[in-house]
């Protein structure tokens, strides 16, 4: 029944079936074939999967990703973040990766921050000198923080999946996110010194103090949603839903750039977005019931366990699977399949649940960006007016400086949970 | 005959996309006002989360129908896209059985676990489990008009060539 299980998966991935189906009838043809459970417990399991509190904060957190977009909060961060670090050879690729950081903040999805920013930050990197596809895959690297910086919508996915604290997850997020986003910085500013980009970018930069009172509002947003769940004020969820309403506040009341005639429109990009995630959550629930009664999981970590003999190798081998997996399969389905089978191996070995999932974040998030399937490729492609082929040249930097990281962060637990055990 | 049917199923998609993004919006009002009754009232309201939590499966599954129709639905598209143009159809075939087969099984067993669990009331709420259960074979049953509509289109596109625009084919492949 293993065998028969992941080779109809893979198989259905391959013939370009919806995730969500394909995952949801790899379960079906497990339950049919190879077991006497009624396929009743096929909607059973897909309603229960999507009946959880937890979960509301996925879709609430990309509605407020996509009032964000809509609402001149990007322009206003962007100012601020080039009245920063604009002013140096470079600077405007520094401030493409600094405002990534400050919207990864807001937001919980890394497409999201890939059209809001790099719509702003490609097109005037372009018009400064910067080769167009060098300018989307900056971009597109950047945004890969959007799912490591808390909010992340992908962590939620690992805490729902692995019973693991959100909050937790949360806090963990930040140390890797800072590191990436210093590390990015590093490397543009040796990229443009070593090819001679980016020496105009300081011209007509506003002054930090009228930038920062600009944008003081939509950075105060960070401020709230992550203080809120840190002070234990509010769950995830509630945050989510205070996101959704400060947004709609800066949006339409502040700043003004929303109308009431565009919220119809936000509100079904939303739904559609949302659902099309939310489907492969129902359809993971499913699945996940079906390997738990298979044995894979036990099998599988059995296996793990006598083949790996400390915590170092299992991690290494880890690394590379899932390298593999997050350039081909998209990261929710990958974390909602992977993560229950292989967090209860990683606590064997004794790894912290928490670390493991920045592990398993961090590498997918480098996924988003790499081919032959990157979504922020994709994005930044669409944004640049590129074909994606052509930012293949330009990616070896960022996914060496990604890779660095990652094997940081694998193998220095504490870049992910001083800030936890400082609070806990 | 077709375009009128065709029209039919773009009422109907577009129909339970303006459901689903209306049952988003109050799901965010619902969760909204627990976090009022909780911090201003000191006495969260319990139904609002549950009701919530209701709605957004209604939602999903309501919004699935357009998920399949705008071709929303996320999936690995390498082999479609490296088909040779005279072969896709073929591969846009075998998808479209592939998703046709798992929403009708969906569609029937979420009918039989609707009835199952029409008897259970849902805790606060006192209404039957059933209209939760309900989103289930409805929006799955949407979907398969999306599905079969979408389909259509291609095997139009397909006999009568790329160039002529197809009165069928509106909006498919349309990004929101």
């Amino acid at each position: 029944m293993n065998l028969a299980i992941s080779s109809a998966l893979i198989a259905l991935f391959a013939l370009s079936i919806p995730i969500a189906v394909a995952i949801a009838l790899t379960a079906v043809i497990g339950l049919y074939f190879f077991s006497s459970v009624p396929l009743m417990v096929v909607p059973q399991r897909m309603f229960v999967g999507l009946d959880s509190f937890p979960l509301m904060a996925v879709p609430f957190f990309i509605l407020a990703g996509h009032i964000m977009s809509s609402g001149g909060i990007a322009t206003r961060m962007v100012e601020f973040a080039r009245s920063l670090v604009g002013g140096i050879q470079g600077g405007l690729a520094c401030t493409c990766v600094v405002t990534c950081m400050m919207f990864a903040a807001i937001s919980g999805s890394s497409v999201a921050t890939t059209f809001a920013i790099g719509a702003i930050l490609i097109p005037a990197m372009v018009a400064r000198g910067y080769p167009a596809p060098m300018a989307a895959s900056i971009q597109a690297s950047s945004a890969e923080l959007g799912i490591i910086i808390p909010p992340s919508v992908p962590l939620i996915l690992y805490g729902v999946s692995t019973e693991t604290s959100i909050t937790q997850l949360f806090l963990a997020g930040f140390g890797p996110g800072l590191m990436i986003g210093l590390a990015l910085i590093v490397m543009v500013v040796i990229w443009c010194r070593l090819k001679g980009y980016g020496t105009q970018d300081g011209d007509l930069r506003s002054p930090i103090w009228p930038a920062f009172r600009s944008a003081f509002l939509a950075l105060l947003m960070p401020v709230i949603i992550i203080g809120g769940i840190y002070g234990g004020i509010f769950t995830p969820t509630e945050a989510s839903t205070v996101a959704v309403l400060y947004g709609l506040f800066l949006g339409m009341v502040v700043y003004r750039t929303i109308k009431l005639n565009d919220l119809p429109r936000i509100f079904r990009e939303s739904a559609l977005s949302a659902g099309s995630i939310m489907l492969i959550i129902a359809a993971a629930s499913i699945l996940s019931f079906v390997i738990g009664r298979s044995g894979l999981a036990s099998d599988i970590g059995a296996w793990a366990q006598n083949t790996f003999d400390n915590r170092y190798t299992f991690l290494l081998a880890i690394n590379m699977l899932l390298l593999v997996v997050g350039m081909f399969i998209e990261t929710s389905a990958a974390i909602l399949i992977l993560a229950p089978i292989l967090a209860p191996i990683a606590i064997g070995f004794g790894i912290d649940p928490v670390h493991f999932g920045i592990v398993i974040v961090v590498n997918l998030a480098l996924g988003m960006f790499t081919p032959p399937l990157g979504v922020n490729l994709f994005a930044a492609a669409q944004v640049a007016k590129l074909p994606v082929e052509q930012l293949f040249r330009f990616l070896l930097p960022p996914v060496l400086t990604i890779i660095t990281c990652l094997m940081l962060i694998t193998y220095v637990p504490m870049i992910s949970l001083f800030l936890r055990d400082l609070l806990f | 005959m077709l375009s009128l049917l065709n029209s039919l199923a773009q009422g109907l998609i577009k129909l339970s996309h303006n459901l689903a993004a209306i049952l988003l919006a109050i799901a965010v009002v619902l969760v909204s006002f627990q976090v009022f009754t909780r911090f201003i009232l000191g006495d969260p309201a319990a139904w609002s989360e549950i009701l919530a939590r209701g709605l957004i499966v209604w939602s999903v599954f309501l919004v699935s129908a357009a998920a399949f129709w705008y071709g929303a639905m996320i999936s690995i598209d390498l082999f479609l896209d490296r088909l040779p143009p005279r072969l896709r159809i073929y591969g846009q075939r075998l998808v479209c059985a592939a998703v046709l087969t798992l929403l009708t099984i969906l569609v029937w067993q979420g009918y039989l676990i609707t009835l199952r669990v029409s008897g259970q009331q849902i805790a606060m709420l006192e209404i039957p489990m059933s209209w939760f259960y309900a989103a289930i074979p409805t929006g799955c049953a949407v979907a398969i008009v999306a599905v079969v509509a979408r389909q259509l289109c291609a095997e139009y596109q397909h006999h009568h060539g790329q160039h002529k625009t197809s009165p069928l084919r509106t909006d498919v492949g349309e990004t929101l």
